[in-house]
Protein backbone atom coordinates (compact mmCIF):
# COMPACT_ATOMS: atom_id res chain seq x y z
CA UNK A 1 0.00 0.00 0.00
CA UNK A 2 0.95 3.77 -0.99
CA UNK A 3 1.19 6.72 1.32
CA UNK A 4 -1.90 8.26 1.82
CA UNK A 5 -3.17 11.72 2.99
CA UNK A 6 -6.30 13.08 4.66
CA UNK A 7 -6.66 16.95 5.22
CA UNK A 8 -10.05 18.98 6.64
CA UNK A 9 -9.39 22.75 5.62
CA UNK A 10 -12.17 25.28 7.45
CA UNK A 11 -15.10 22.67 7.34
CA UNK A 12 -18.06 24.00 9.05
CA UNK A 13 -22.06 21.59 9.24
CA UNK A 14 -25.01 23.75 9.65
CA UNK A 15 -28.49 22.05 9.40
CA UNK A 16 -30.81 24.69 10.17
CA UNK A 17 -30.00 27.27 13.21
CA UNK A 18 -26.24 27.75 14.38
CA UNK A 19 -23.42 25.29 12.71
CA UNK A 20 -23.54 21.97 14.59
CA UNK A 21 -19.28 22.34 13.90
CA UNK A 22 -17.02 25.24 12.49
CA UNK A 23 -13.53 25.95 11.13
CA UNK A 24 -12.43 22.14 12.16
CA UNK A 25 -9.09 21.84 10.11
CA UNK A 26 -6.48 19.12 10.40
CA UNK A 27 -3.65 17.18 8.36
CA UNK A 28 -3.05 13.54 8.85
CA UNK A 29 -0.54 11.60 6.92
CA UNK A 30 -0.09 8.26 9.03
CA UNK A 31 -1.39 7.23 12.66
CA UNK A 32 -4.48 7.62 14.53
CA UNK A 33 -6.86 11.24 14.65
CA UNK A 34 -9.11 11.00 17.67
CA UNK A 35 -12.28 13.37 16.94
CA UNK A 36 -13.91 13.40 20.46
CA UNK A 37 -16.94 15.19 22.48
CA UNK A 38 -19.82 15.26 24.17
CA UNK A 39 -22.71 13.27 21.91
CA UNK A 40 -24.95 15.51 19.80
CA UNK A 41 -21.54 17.96 18.98
CA UNK A 42 -20.82 16.20 15.59
CA UNK A 43 -18.61 13.60 15.40
CA UNK A 44 -20.69 11.05 13.71
CA UNK A 45 -21.27 14.26 10.82
CA UNK A 46 -18.10 15.39 10.47
CA UNK A 47 -16.98 11.68 9.79
CA UNK A 48 -19.43 11.41 7.02
CA UNK A 49 -18.32 14.46 5.80
CA UNK A 50 -14.79 13.19 5.21
CA UNK A 51 -16.28 9.94 3.45
CA UNK A 52 -17.89 11.99 1.25
CA UNK A 53 -21.50 10.60 2.50
CA UNK A 54 -22.54 14.22 3.81
CA UNK A 55 -21.23 17.64 1.70
CA UNK A 56 -19.93 20.38 4.39
CA UNK A 57 -21.89 23.38 4.84
CA UNK A 58 -18.20 25.03 4.17
CA UNK A 59 -14.24 24.01 3.72
CA UNK A 60 -12.82 20.87 2.10
CA UNK A 61 -11.75 17.90 2.15
CA UNK A 62 -8.32 16.55 0.19
CA UNK A 63 -7.45 12.80 0.06
CA UNK A 64 -4.12 12.27 -1.44
CA UNK A 65 -2.81 8.35 -2.49
CA UNK A 66 0.22 8.20 -3.82
CA UNK A 67 0.37 12.02 -4.66
CA UNK A 68 -3.03 12.07 -6.42
CA UNK A 69 -5.73 14.07 -4.76
CA UNK A 70 -9.07 11.47 -4.93
CA UNK A 71 -12.65 13.14 -6.47
CA UNK A 72 -15.40 13.01 -4.60
CA UNK A 73 -16.84 9.50 -5.93
CA UNK A 74 -13.12 7.93 -5.50
CA UNK A 75 -13.54 8.90 -2.26
CA UNK A 76 -17.23 8.11 -0.87
CA UNK A 77 -16.25 4.28 -1.93
CA UNK A 78 -12.01 4.26 -1.89
CA UNK A 79 -12.16 5.71 1.73
CA UNK A 80 -13.13 2.66 4.66
CA UNK A 81 -15.47 4.16 6.92
CA UNK A 82 -17.77 2.65 9.63
CA UNK A 83 -20.43 4.37 11.72
CA UNK A 84 -23.84 3.51 13.92
CA UNK A 85 -26.01 4.26 10.57
CA UNK A 86 -24.64 1.58 8.33
CA UNK A 87 -26.85 -1.25 8.16
CA UNK A 88 -26.71 -4.00 6.40
CA UNK A 89 -29.37 -6.19 4.77
CA UNK A 90 -31.15 -8.27 6.78
CA UNK A 91 -32.42 -11.38 4.92
CA UNK A 92 -29.04 -11.90 3.82
CA UNK A 93 -25.80 -13.61 6.10
CA UNK A 94 -22.70 -11.80 6.57
CA UNK A 95 -21.11 -13.44 3.76
CA UNK A 96 -23.55 -12.34 1.17
CA UNK A 97 -24.13 -9.00 2.52
CA UNK A 98 -19.60 -8.41 1.67
CA UNK A 99 -19.77 -10.52 -1.49
CA UNK A 100 -22.54 -7.81 -2.37
CA UNK A 101 -21.46 -4.93 -1.62
CA UNK A 102 -17.67 -5.93 -2.86
CA UNK A 103 -19.43 -6.56 -6.09
CA UNK A 104 -21.47 -3.67 -6.32
CA UNK A 105 -18.31 -1.30 -5.53
CA UNK A 106 -16.87 -3.47 -8.91
CA UNK A 107 -14.62 -5.89 -7.22
CA UNK A 108 -14.80 -9.62 -8.05
CA UNK A 109 -15.50 -11.09 -4.26
CA UNK A 110 -13.56 -13.99 -3.54
CA UNK A 111 -15.36 -16.56 -0.83
CA UNK A 112 -11.51 -17.03 0.46
CA UNK A 113 -10.97 -13.69 1.14
CA UNK A 114 -14.37 -12.40 2.52
CA UNK A 115 -13.90 -15.89 4.86
CA UNK A 116 -11.09 -14.51 5.81
CA UNK A 117 -12.16 -10.78 6.24
CA UNK A 118 -15.40 -12.33 8.60
CA UNK A 119 -12.46 -14.20 10.66
CA UNK A 120 -10.16 -11.63 11.34
CA UNK A 121 -13.16 -9.92 12.87
CA UNK A 122 -14.57 -12.93 15.02
CA UNK A 123 -17.70 -13.57 12.60
CA UNK A 124 -15.70 -17.10 11.04
CA UNK A 125 -18.94 -19.02 12.46
CA UNK A 126 -21.79 -16.93 11.94
CA UNK A 127 -23.86 -18.69 8.94
CA UNK A 128 -27.38 -17.26 9.83
CA UNK A 129 -29.05 -13.81 8.18
CA UNK A 130 -28.12 -10.71 9.41
CA UNK A 131 -30.87 -10.09 11.21
CA UNK A 132 -30.65 -12.75 13.89
CA UNK A 133 -27.24 -10.79 14.69
CA UNK A 134 -26.24 -9.80 17.98
CA UNK A 135 -25.66 -6.12 18.62
CA UNK A 136 -21.84 -6.69 18.89
CA UNK A 137 -21.76 -8.88 15.83
CA UNK A 138 -23.47 -6.42 13.36
CA UNK A 139 -20.54 -3.94 15.04
CA UNK A 140 -17.95 -6.58 13.93
CA UNK A 141 -19.74 -6.63 10.59
CA UNK A 142 -19.57 -2.97 10.47
CA UNK A 143 -15.55 -3.13 10.85
CA UNK A 144 -15.15 -5.54 8.29
CA UNK A 145 -17.16 -3.19 5.95
CA UNK A 146 -14.89 -0.35 6.26
CA UNK A 147 -12.20 -2.57 5.59
CA UNK A 148 -13.57 -4.80 2.78
CA UNK A 149 -11.41 -3.09 -0.07
CA UNK A 150 -8.14 -2.51 1.80
CA UNK A 151 -9.52 1.65 2.01
CA UNK A 152 -5.61 3.75 1.96
CA UNK A 153 -7.87 5.73 4.93
CA UNK A 154 -9.66 4.47 7.40
CA UNK A 155 -12.17 6.55 9.38
CA UNK A 156 -14.19 4.71 12.22
CA UNK A 157 -17.19 6.23 14.29
CA UNK A 158 -17.75 4.48 17.77
CA UNK A 159 -15.99 1.22 16.75
CA UNK A 160 -16.22 -0.26 20.42
CA UNK A 161 -19.90 0.50 20.56
CA UNK A 162 -21.55 -3.06 21.46
CA UNK A 163 -18.74 -4.93 21.30
CA UNK A 164 -17.38 -7.06 24.08
CA UNK A 165 -13.98 -7.34 25.94
CA UNK A 166 -12.54 -9.45 23.00
CA UNK A 167 -13.97 -7.55 20.57
CA UNK A 168 -12.71 -4.45 21.59
CA UNK A 169 -9.30 -5.78 22.47
CA UNK A 170 -9.45 -7.03 18.61
CA UNK A 171 -10.16 -3.72 17.58
CA UNK A 172 -8.12 -1.39 19.68
CA UNK A 173 -4.91 -4.10 18.01
CA UNK A 174 -6.32 -3.35 14.45
CA UNK A 175 -6.38 0.53 15.35
CA UNK A 176 -3.07 0.57 16.39
CA UNK A 177 -1.90 -1.49 13.24
CA UNK A 178 -3.87 0.32 10.22
CA UNK A 179 -2.13 3.90 12.40
CA UNK A 180 0.90 2.20 11.67
CA UNK A 181 -0.15 1.92 7.77
CA UNK A 182 -2.04 4.98 6.63
CA UNK A 183 -4.59 7.79 8.27
CA UNK A 184 -7.15 6.66 10.33
CA UNK A 185 -10.03 8.62 11.81
CA UNK A 186 -11.54 7.53 14.80
CA UNK A 187 -14.44 9.28 16.48
CA UNK A 188 -15.14 8.53 19.88
CA UNK A 189 -16.59 9.64 23.31
CA UNK A 190 -14.08 7.53 25.40
CA UNK A 191 -10.74 7.00 24.29
CA UNK A 192 -9.79 4.67 27.48
CA UNK A 193 -9.36 1.13 25.28
CA UNK A 194 -8.26 2.59 22.72
CA UNK A 195 -4.39 2.82 21.62
CA UNK A 196 -3.03 6.55 22.59
CA UNK A 197 -3.78 9.03 19.65
CA UNK A 198 -1.70 10.75 17.35
CA UNK A 199 -3.65 13.61 17.10
CA UNK A 200 -6.51 14.28 18.94
CA UNK A 201 -9.66 16.64 17.64
CA UNK A 202 -11.54 17.74 20.07
CA UNK A 203 -15.23 19.31 19.37
CA UNK A 204 -16.78 20.75 22.36
CA UNK A 205 -20.58 21.92 22.69
CA UNK A 206 -21.36 25.35 20.82
CA UNK A 207 -22.97 28.31 23.27
CA UNK A 208 -25.12 30.57 21.90
CA UNK A 209 -23.16 33.09 20.25
CA UNK A 210 -19.60 31.29 20.29
CA UNK A 211 -17.94 31.47 17.58
CA UNK B 1 -4.85 -0.06 -3.08
CA UNK B 2 -8.52 -0.18 -3.60
CA UNK B 3 -8.66 3.21 -5.29
CA UNK B 4 -8.11 1.92 -8.51
CA UNK B 5 -11.00 1.25 -10.98
CA UNK B 6 -12.81 -2.23 -9.61
CA UNK B 7 -12.61 -4.82 -12.38
CA UNK B 8 -16.40 -5.52 -13.19
CA UNK B 9 -18.20 -3.46 -15.44
CA UNK B 10 -21.83 -1.10 -15.55
CA UNK B 11 -23.55 -4.36 -16.42
CA UNK B 12 -21.93 -6.64 -14.11
CA UNK B 13 -22.25 -4.31 -10.42
CA UNK B 14 -26.20 -3.71 -11.97
CA UNK B 15 -27.06 -7.71 -12.38
CA UNK B 16 -25.19 -7.35 -8.55
CA UNK B 17 -27.93 -4.76 -7.78
CA UNK B 18 -30.40 -6.76 -9.31
CA UNK B 19 -29.81 -10.12 -8.07
CA UNK B 20 -29.32 -8.59 -4.37
CA UNK B 21 -32.93 -7.64 -4.63
CA UNK B 22 -34.20 -11.13 -6.19
CA UNK B 23 -32.16 -12.83 -3.07
CA UNK B 24 -34.11 -10.33 -0.56
CA UNK B 25 -37.00 -10.60 -2.18
CA UNK B 26 -37.33 -14.32 -2.49
CA UNK B 27 -36.73 -14.79 1.37
CA UNK B 28 -38.80 -12.00 2.60
CA UNK B 29 -41.64 -12.29 -0.36
CA UNK B 30 -43.09 -9.25 0.54
CA UNK B 31 -43.78 -7.71 -2.96
CA UNK B 32 -44.50 -10.74 -4.27
CA UNK B 33 -46.82 -12.04 -2.61
CA UNK B 34 -48.80 -8.64 -2.39
CA UNK B 35 -48.51 -8.09 -6.09
CA UNK B 36 -49.31 -11.50 -7.18
CA UNK B 37 -52.42 -11.76 -4.58
CA UNK B 38 -53.56 -8.04 -5.92
CA UNK B 39 -53.41 -9.81 -9.63
CA UNK B 40 -55.49 -12.69 -8.62
CA UNK B 41 -58.27 -11.02 -6.84
CA UNK B 42 -58.58 -8.35 -9.44
CA UNK B 43 -58.44 -10.62 -12.11
CA UNK B 44 -61.50 -12.37 -10.20
CA UNK B 45 -63.46 -9.58 -9.75
CA UNK B 46 -62.82 -8.10 -13.36
CA UNK B 47 -63.60 -11.50 -14.56
CA UNK B 48 -67.10 -11.70 -12.59
CA UNK B 49 -67.72 -8.06 -13.36
CA UNK B 50 -67.64 -7.52 -16.68
CA UNK B 51 -66.43 -10.98 -17.91
CA UNK B 52 -68.41 -13.94 -19.71
CA UNK B 53 -70.37 -13.37 -17.08
CA UNK B 54 -71.01 -10.09 -17.14
CA UNK B 55 -70.81 -7.47 -19.79
CA UNK B 56 -71.44 -9.16 -23.07
CA UNK B 57 -68.65 -9.11 -25.38
CA UNK B 58 -69.66 -6.99 -28.19
CA UNK B 59 -69.57 -4.25 -25.30
CA UNK B 60 -66.54 -4.51 -24.25
CA UNK B 61 -64.41 -4.48 -27.25
CA UNK B 62 -62.53 -1.80 -25.94
CA UNK B 63 -62.57 -2.26 -22.79
CA UNK B 64 -60.60 -5.42 -21.83
CA UNK B 65 -57.33 -3.69 -23.15
CA UNK B 66 -57.77 -0.81 -20.86
CA UNK B 67 -58.65 -3.33 -18.00
CA UNK B 68 -55.79 -5.54 -18.72
CA UNK B 69 -53.32 -2.16 -18.41
CA UNK B 70 -55.21 -1.33 -15.35
CA UNK B 71 -54.95 -4.82 -13.87
CA UNK B 72 -50.99 -4.71 -14.88
CA UNK B 73 -50.67 -1.31 -13.62
CA UNK B 74 -51.47 -1.63 -9.84
CA UNK B 75 -50.24 -5.00 -9.55
CA UNK B 76 -46.69 -3.53 -10.47
CA UNK B 77 -47.49 -0.11 -8.76
CA UNK B 78 -48.00 -2.26 -5.42
CA UNK B 79 -44.24 -3.52 -5.71
CA UNK B 80 -42.28 -1.16 -7.74
CA UNK B 81 -42.34 1.91 -5.31
CA UNK B 82 -40.39 -0.71 -3.08
CA UNK B 83 -37.04 -0.53 -4.79
CA UNK B 84 -35.33 2.26 -3.21
CA UNK B 85 -37.71 2.41 -0.64
CA UNK B 86 -36.92 -0.70 1.03
CA UNK B 87 -33.37 0.67 1.66
CA UNK B 88 -34.28 3.65 3.10
CA UNK B 89 -36.31 1.64 5.51
CA UNK B 90 -34.01 -0.73 6.28
CA UNK B 91 -30.69 2.15 6.79
CA UNK B 92 -28.96 0.00 4.03
CA UNK B 93 -29.15 3.11 1.66
CA UNK B 94 -26.11 4.45 2.81
CA UNK B 95 -23.71 1.80 2.29
CA UNK B 96 -25.10 0.81 -0.77
CA UNK B 97 -24.63 4.87 -1.55
CA UNK B 98 -21.15 4.72 -0.54
CA UNK B 99 -20.10 1.80 -3.16
CA UNK B 100 -22.55 1.59 -6.09
CA UNK B 101 -22.85 5.36 -7.93
CA UNK B 102 -26.65 6.58 -8.62
CA UNK B 103 -26.32 4.90 -12.02
CA UNK B 104 -25.65 1.53 -11.20
CA UNK B 105 -28.20 1.07 -8.64
CA UNK B 106 -30.95 2.69 -10.51
CA UNK B 107 -29.91 0.05 -13.40
CA UNK B 108 -29.95 -2.49 -11.08
CA UNK B 109 -33.30 -2.35 -9.56
CA UNK B 110 -35.01 -1.19 -12.91
CA UNK B 111 -33.70 -4.63 -13.80
CA UNK B 112 -34.72 -6.02 -11.24
CA UNK B 113 -38.64 -4.67 -11.54
CA UNK B 114 -38.76 -5.25 -15.07
CA UNK B 115 -38.14 -8.90 -14.78
CA UNK B 116 -40.82 -8.64 -12.05
CA UNK B 117 -43.22 -7.22 -14.29
CA UNK B 118 -42.65 -9.68 -16.68
CA UNK B 119 -43.65 -12.63 -14.30
CA UNK B 120 -46.62 -10.51 -13.46
CA UNK B 121 -47.62 -10.13 -16.61
CA UNK B 122 -47.03 -13.78 -18.12
CA UNK B 123 -48.87 -15.10 -15.02
CA UNK B 124 -51.96 -12.35 -15.44
CA UNK B 125 -52.01 -12.19 -19.00
CA UNK B 126 -53.30 -16.17 -19.29
CA UNK B 127 -55.44 -15.79 -16.80
CA UNK B 128 -57.13 -12.79 -17.51
CA UNK B 129 -57.60 -13.87 -21.65
CA UNK B 130 -59.16 -17.21 -20.07
CA UNK B 131 -61.35 -15.84 -17.30
CA UNK B 132 -62.55 -12.92 -19.52
CA UNK B 133 -62.69 -15.55 -22.97
CA UNK B 134 -60.22 -12.79 -24.40
CA UNK B 135 -59.35 -13.40 -27.77
CA UNK B 136 -55.33 -12.18 -28.91
CA UNK B 137 -55.29 -11.92 -32.23
CA UNK B 138 -51.74 -11.92 -32.21
CA UNK B 139 -49.29 -13.01 -29.89
CA UNK B 140 -46.48 -11.42 -30.86
CA UNK B 141 -47.92 -7.97 -31.27
CA UNK B 142 -49.47 -8.64 -27.15
CA UNK B 143 -45.65 -9.35 -26.18
CA UNK B 144 -44.30 -6.09 -27.96
CA UNK B 145 -46.14 -4.05 -26.42
CA UNK B 146 -46.10 -6.02 -22.25
CA UNK B 147 -42.39 -5.63 -23.44
CA UNK B 148 -42.21 -1.93 -24.29
CA UNK B 149 -44.68 -0.96 -21.33
CA UNK B 150 -42.98 -3.10 -18.73
CA UNK B 151 -40.11 -1.55 -19.43
CA UNK B 152 -41.06 2.04 -19.25
CA UNK B 153 -43.12 1.43 -16.16
CA UNK B 154 -40.00 -0.22 -14.51
CA UNK B 155 -37.81 2.76 -15.34
CA UNK B 156 -40.00 5.10 -14.63
CA UNK B 157 -41.17 4.22 -11.24
CA UNK B 158 -38.05 3.19 -10.01
CA UNK B 159 -36.39 6.74 -10.72
CA UNK B 160 -39.69 7.94 -8.98
CA UNK B 161 -38.82 5.72 -5.97
CA UNK B 162 -35.57 6.78 -5.79
CA UNK B 163 -36.74 10.77 -6.49
CA UNK B 164 -39.17 9.91 -3.33
CA UNK B 165 -37.26 7.71 -0.94
CA UNK B 166 -35.98 9.89 1.66
CA UNK B 167 -39.20 12.14 1.60
CA UNK B 168 -41.69 12.07 4.45
CA UNK B 169 -45.08 11.29 2.70
CA UNK B 170 -43.30 8.65 0.34
CA UNK B 171 -46.20 6.61 -0.80
CA UNK B 172 -48.37 9.52 -1.45
CA UNK B 173 -45.73 11.66 -3.01
CA UNK B 174 -45.10 8.58 -5.83
CA UNK B 175 -48.41 8.37 -6.81
CA UNK B 176 -49.11 11.74 -7.41
CA UNK B 177 -45.86 11.85 -9.13
CA UNK B 178 -46.51 9.05 -10.80
CA UNK B 179 -49.92 9.65 -12.04
CA UNK B 180 -48.70 12.79 -14.96
CA UNK B 181 -45.96 10.81 -15.82
CA UNK B 182 -47.02 7.09 -16.56
CA UNK B 183 -50.40 8.47 -18.45
CA UNK B 184 -48.47 8.97 -21.55
CA UNK B 185 -46.82 5.88 -21.45
CA UNK B 186 -50.50 3.91 -20.69
CA UNK B 187 -52.62 5.45 -23.21
CA UNK B 188 -50.22 3.79 -26.27
CA UNK B 189 -49.91 0.77 -24.19
CA UNK B 190 -53.83 0.17 -24.38
CA UNK B 191 -54.42 1.44 -27.82
CA UNK B 192 -51.91 -1.34 -29.18
CA UNK B 193 -53.08 -3.73 -26.82
CA UNK B 194 -56.69 -3.33 -28.69
CA UNK B 195 -54.61 -3.91 -32.09
CA UNK B 196 -52.75 -6.93 -30.76
CA UNK B 197 -56.41 -8.11 -29.57
CA UNK B 198 -57.57 -7.92 -33.18
CA UNK B 199 -54.95 -9.28 -34.70
CA UNK B 200 -52.78 -6.13 -35.90
CA UNK B 201 -49.39 -4.75 -34.96
CA UNK B 202 -49.98 -0.86 -33.80
CA UNK B 203 -47.42 0.59 -35.72
CA UNK B 204 -47.82 4.44 -34.08
CA UNK B 205 -48.52 3.49 -30.33
CA UNK B 206 -45.47 1.02 -30.58
CA UNK B 207 -43.67 4.28 -32.12
CA UNK B 208 -44.61 6.06 -29.35
CA UNK B 209 -43.56 3.75 -26.77
CA UNK B 210 -40.25 2.90 -28.05
CA UNK B 211 -39.89 6.93 -27.72
CA UNK B 212 -41.05 6.99 -24.40
CA UNK B 213 -39.34 4.03 -23.77
CA UNK B 214 -35.90 5.78 -24.80
CA UNK B 215 -36.91 9.33 -23.14
CA UNK B 216 -37.54 7.96 -19.90
CA UNK B 217 -34.02 5.28 -19.70
CA UNK B 218 -31.76 8.55 -20.86
CA UNK B 219 -33.45 10.98 -18.36
CA UNK B 220 -33.24 8.51 -15.45
CA UNK B 221 -29.45 7.60 -16.80
CA UNK B 222 -28.81 11.20 -16.55
CA UNK B 223 -30.89 12.32 -13.18
CA UNK B 224 -30.00 8.84 -11.13
CA UNK B 225 -27.39 10.50 -9.38
CA UNK B 226 -28.45 13.58 -8.86
CA UNK B 227 -32.08 11.74 -7.28
CA UNK B 228 -30.42 8.62 -5.30
CA UNK B 229 -27.26 10.26 -3.95
CA UNK B 230 -26.36 13.59 -1.42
Amino acid sequence: MGSARIEAVGLSKSFSGPPLFADVSFVLERGVLAVTGPNGTGKTTLLKILAALSRPTSGTVRVEVDGRELSIDERRSGVGWSGPDLFFYPELTALENLAFFRRAAGFTPESADLEARLEAVGLSGARGVVEHFSTGMKQRLRIAFALLLDPPVVLLDEPLSGLDAQGRGAVARFVADAGQRGPVVLAATDLTELPPPDQVLEIRRRVNGEP
Amino acid sequence: MSVRDGRLGFVARALAVCGKDAAQELRRRVAIASVFFFAATAIALVSYAVGPFGLPQEARAGLDAALLWILLFFSAATGLPRAFVREEETGTGLALRKLAPGVVVLAGKSLFNFVLFLAIATLSVPAFAVLLEWHIGSLPALAAVIFLGGWGLSIVSTFLSALVARAGQRNVLFVVVSFPLLVPLLLPAIAATMEASQGTLAVTPLRVLIAYDGAATSAAYLLASAAWED
